[in-house]
């Protein structure tokens, strides 16, 4: 659906308090100490995907998760102690311990809090050095540690805590430049701000759109915009948990985690070539007549020398049968079934609807069963699916899946070119059909997934779909009717645009609702 | 079992401090574990809960065999009471039948094919996160949690959540999560060994071999201090952020305020090893908890460690999780042979091959019956770990009530309990669950009579009314008390039968149509 206004206000509707994602933390991590995250974090419970991204909202912090940060928070902060020279701005022995730890506090915990602590923070912070500085045994540096362990145990560390500053009108407070820095870094990098962005911030300069554009014009060309973009890409195409995705080894040996590794790290890397160094375009990520391939894929597609060794580079490939990421085998083999192994007409076909054209596809109704068609004898998949749910309640919904679905037939469960099934040829017509909320401008027959593609290449509609599919990756939460506004302003832009992936990112980027607080309590 | 390998507990090594004000004392030289094995008259042990959950049901279609026995239902018994006749599918429990209790047909409240596990606990209705099949959250405190907030408070862990292979379908995060703290609030259960013996055992052998005197370990004593420095401090910066923020974001400050209340009760006092014999260190494992042959040992370890954290008094709510369902090559360790036309090992992927809207009648392949079997393996095993473990003067059995239970009824076609039929069955029948109960027998101080089967009339019962049961049974409350956990409103009685006490809630099997 295209989003609309209505002459509304441009805001970002209420949204709860937000921690970071697990892959936040690691990066986070990482970049205010410099040091790999420890094994505790592998042991965090997983972050649920919602709506398909793993950083959702809506997520309540649990004993066994805050036990995890306690225990990388240790295990981080033991690990600091030898390198706190380069940390400390100031001689414990002569500028003295305790103006040297509150030195520390202003200078370390402005990065990790991505404000400057208060009063009433630094002395909560004040508080556990002494503590830590009194105990029997203790000296400077494990006082310092202690310190570094309740920062990254911190609410101020561990959520992107958003107060806003000044007085609300009309359920709007303005936020404070820090908390601008920090959604700019969370949305474009997935990390904290770096401190050319923590000086903007300080000096009052990410006030305005034009300086928050001019910002994260900065960003998106910075080598860190590679981590947030390939964190949206591997979701939006669903290959994240590719690694954990196994087949029939019987008939699918070439399938194997080195493999499927490497397919979602295709994926990643081709959005990526598009969108940091091709021609940006929405249309260009899914009629690309190429992929990035290592010689580990190059093997895989049974193109042997195409690409050698672990590195990947562009490969051109059949145009009449590839295009851009719908033909890669790491989106392919995620939307397949593994028992047994077969291509998954009916998961492809609403995925696309889904993911591709923002549909919601309702659940199957009472009375519907939700297995798999056992293919006759030389019947293909393809017709023992349309025997299945041709008919009675399946049919209504099934006539919008299977056709679009079916366009994907050459592609065997493990993503790869297939000629035949079931000892027949493959038909991979299909059609694009719906009715009302399900009719789309890309609406009518094809043949084979470049065709699909194509036409989703060039439907508004489905370019819409990728501007909301970035939305709900950066806010946590799928758009709500308080966002239409927002929305519609960024798919103006992105359209007169041709679609271009880095001007939509900049408009949701530098929107005025991007400086902004709703305040109250969303229902 | 494994007991074997459990090593006597060494002296000094459990720390023994009151949380707050009090100064830590250490090395008690108290427990029984440090005496000579001696039977002694025990006081009565502490009531205890211990949850098995497996998943994806068993290879049956009730759904469509309905009342008749000889359909292909290979779990629901004959006869109802003790004559009840075994099935394939309970041989395991052979051996335990008596100590053991059959719950059938008892409607799954808010089951959903996919969303079970989201509700064998929670008496809350689930919550859909959005996130696709296999996504729903607990709507609600789970009965493990509540349970736990009355009997765990005195135990170094509240409550324990364990696993084995507890990897979510799909990688969704939730399906393998039963026990919640509050709506959408779900615990993943630790399912590496390794990480499970660290929590719970490592502890105790701090320092062994010493004098047993009566110094304080300084180390551990320090980092008590430098936690409870660094808790206090993170309790700080959420009351200053709470008065900054909206009520809605100080809920779930709050709520992080809670969980880390709940740790630093369990590091700040290292103690609770009030238990006498039996505490013993059980020696580490090293078993790759990823590794697909070693399903079983992985499972039997973790079973090890469960119950000797039973005995030691650790915890009083513990649940497990045997995630191999939705995990693919979980069950690689059954008989290749067993496996030849379903090489991919996924269970769930099995179940949708039989049993459902398509072919009812369609039987699940013979490979689903294996792993059902060695579903029902790891319940029974349980039964048998706790039964053959002595507690006090009698066994773990006597003092722990144990819930066996899956999600679905029936995998087949994900029939019954969690139901593709969403409230009633293709006959308008209610939907089916299948539960066992074992432990707390009244004839052991306990409450309950087992050996029985239990039919349940049609739709009249659901599994809120068992959990409500289990909760009086474990805290001794009843009542409106009893129920604070529970949806606002929800009235309905402790499902009757499980005392022996006479009900006209159940009914016989197999009875006229």
């Amino acid at each position: 659906m295209i989003p609309t206004c209505g002459g509304g206000p441009v805001r970002l509707a209420n949204t709860p308090l937000r921690r970071l994602a697990h892959a936040e933390y690691e990066n986070t991590v990482r970049d205010l100490l410099g040091e790999s995250p420890p094994a505790a974090v592998q042991r965090f419970p997983a972050d649920p995907r919602v709506a398909g991204y793993d950083n959702s909202v809506n997520i309540a912090p649990t004993e066994s998760l805050l036990e995890g940060y306690m225990e990388s928070a240790e295990t981080l902060a033991a690990s600091i102690v030898a390198k706190l020279p380069n940390l400390l701005a100031c001689n414990p022995q002569t500028a003295g311990e305790e103006a040297c730890a509150g030195q520390f506090i202003r200078d370390f915990g402005r990065r990790a809090y991505r404000h400057p602590p208060d009063t009433e923070e630094t002395a909560i912070l004040m508080n556990v050095y002494r503590t830590g500085r009194g105990l029997t045994g203790a000296d400077f540096s494990s006082a310092i540690r202690l310190v570094v362990t309740a920062i990254l145990q911190a609410p101020q560390f561990l959520y992107r805590i958003e107060v806003g500053t000044g007085a609300a009108a009309n359920g709007l407070k303005s936020l404070s430049d820090f908390e601008v820095a920090s959604r700019l870094s969370y949305a474009l990098w997935s990390t904290m701000p770096d401190e050319e962005l923590f000086a903007a911030a300080a000096a009052g300069g990410l006030r305005t759109s034009q300086q928050v554009a001019a910002q994260a014009m900065r960003m998106l060309a910075h080598t860190k915009a590679s981590q947030g973009l390939a964190r949206f890409s591997s979701q939006w195409m669903p290959v994240a948990d590719l690694a954990t995705t196994a087949k029939d080894g019987q008939r699918f040996p070439a399938w194997n985690p080195t493999v499927a590794a490497a397919l979602k790290q295709e994926m990643v890397a081709l959005v990526e070539d598009v969108v940091r160094n091709g021609d940006r375009k929405f249309a260009t990520l899914l009629t690309a007549p190429y992929s990035m391939l290592n010689g580990t894929l190059a093997d895989y597609y049974g193109m042997p020398g195409a690409a050698t060794g672990g590195s990947f580079r562009k490969v051109a490939l059949d145009p009449a049968r590839h295009a851009g990421v719908f033909t890669r085998a790491g989106f392919l083999g995620s939307q397949s079934m593994s028992d047994p192994d077969r291509p998954h007409a009916v998961r492809r076909g609403v995925f696309v609807r889904t993911h591709l054209l923002c549909q919601h596809m309702p659940p199957p109704p009472p009375e519907v069963a939700a297995d798999f068609p056992e293919p006759q004898p030389n019947e293909t998949l393809r017709q023992s699916l349309d025997r299945v749910t041709s008919a009675g309640a399946c049919a209504g919904c099934h006539k919008m899946i299977n056709p679009v679905g079916f366009g994907f037939e050459h592609f065997d469960a493990d993503g790869r070119w297939r000629d035949q099934d079931a000892g027949k040829p493959i038909d991979a017509s299909g059609e694009l059909a719906g009715q009302d909320i399900f009719a789309t401008d890309a609406d009518g027959p094809y043949n084979g997934a470049a065709e699909l593609a194509a036409k989703l290449a060039g439907s508004e509609t489905a370019a819409a779909c990728f501007a909301r599919q970035y939305f709900t990756f950066t806010q946590g939460r799928p758009p709500e009717s308080g966002d239409g506004c927002l929305l519609a302003g960024v798919h103006e832009r992105a359209k007169a645009a041709d679609y271009d992936v880095r001007e939509m990112m900049l408009a949701l980027a530098s929107s005025p609702a991007f400086l902004q607080l709703a305040t109250g309590d969303a229902p | 079992m494994n007991f074997l390998r459990w090593k006597p507990l060494s002296r000094r090594t459990i720390l023994r401090g009151a949380f707050r004000g009090a100064a830590l004392s250490v090395g008690l030289p108290i427990l029984e574990a440090m005496q000579p094995r001696r039977a002694s008259a025990q006081a009565a042990r502490p009531r205890r809960f211990l949850g098995v959950f497996v998943p994806v049901g068993f290879s049956s279609t009730r759904a469509d065999t309905e009342h008749t026995w000889n359909g292909p239902d290979k779990w629901t018994p004959q006869n109802t009471g003790k004559n009840w006749v075994m099935t394939p599918l309970l041989k395991p429990f052979e051996d335990v039948r008596d100590d053991i209790s059959i719950l059938t047909n008892l409607n799954f409240h808010a089951g959903g094919a996919h969303e079970g596990h989201a509700s064998v606990l929670c008496a809350h209705d689930f919550i859909q996160t959005g996130g696709g099949m296999h996504a729903a959250a607990g709507g609600g405190r789970s009965v493990d949690q509540a349970m736990a907030d009355q009997i765990g408070t005195g135990t170094k862990f509240k409550s324990l959540e364990v696993g084995a292979m507890a990897i979510g379908a799909y990688n969704q995060g939730y399906s393998m999560m039963i026990s919640y703290t509050g709506a959408r609030a779900g615990i993943r259960p630790q399912d590496n060994p390794m990480m499970v013996y660290s929590r719970l055992f490592a502890d105790l052998s701090n320092g062994a071999g010493g004098s047993g005197g009566t110094q304080p370990d300084p180390a551990a004593q320090r980092l008590l201090a430098e936690r409870r420095s660094v808790i206090d401090s993170v309790a700080a910066n959420l009351a200053l952020y709470k008065k900054r923020l909206g009520t809605r974001d100080g809920l779930r400050l709050d709520e992080h305020l809670s969980q880390i209340r709940a740790i630093e009760r369990r590091v700040m006092s290292i103690s609770g090893m009030t238990s006498g014999p039996g505490c013993r260190q059980p020696a580490q494992s090293s078993l790759g908890y990823r590794d697909e042959t070693l399903t079983d040992k992985i499972v039997d370890v973790q079973r090890d460690f469960i119950m000797m954290a039973l005995v030691c008094d650790l915890s009083r709510v513990i649940t497990f999780v045997f995630g191999g369902s939705h995990y693919t090559g979980a069950y690689r360790h059954l008989p290749a042979p067993t496996w030849s036309t379903w090489s991919s090992y996924e269970r769930h992927g099995m179940t949708h091959s039989c049993g459902g809207g398509a072919d009812p009648r369609k039987e699940c392949p013979v490979a689903m019956f294996e792993t059902d079997m060695y579903n029902n393996k790891v319940m029974a095993d349980f039964v048998r770990a706790l039964k053959q473990t002595a507690d006090g003067a009698g066994s773990l059995l006597d003092s722990t009530v144990m819930l066996g239970m899956t999600e679905v009824a029936s995998g087949g076609g994900h029939n019954g309990g969690g139901s593709i039929w969403r409230g009633t069955t293709r006959t308008g029948r209610p939907t089916d669950s299948a539960w066992l109960i074992a432990g707390l027998p009244a004839a052991k101080g306990g409450v309950f009579q087992h050996g029985s089967h239990l039919r349940y009339k049609d739709g009249q019962t659901d599994q809120r009314q068992l959990q409500l049961a289990l909760y009086e049974a474990v805290t001794g409350q009843s009542g409106a008390a009893a129920r604070a956990w529970m949806p606002a409103g929800y009235s309905a009685a402790p499902l009757p039968g499980l005392r022996g006490d006479a009900t006209t809630a159940l009914m016989d099997f197999p009875n006229p149509v």
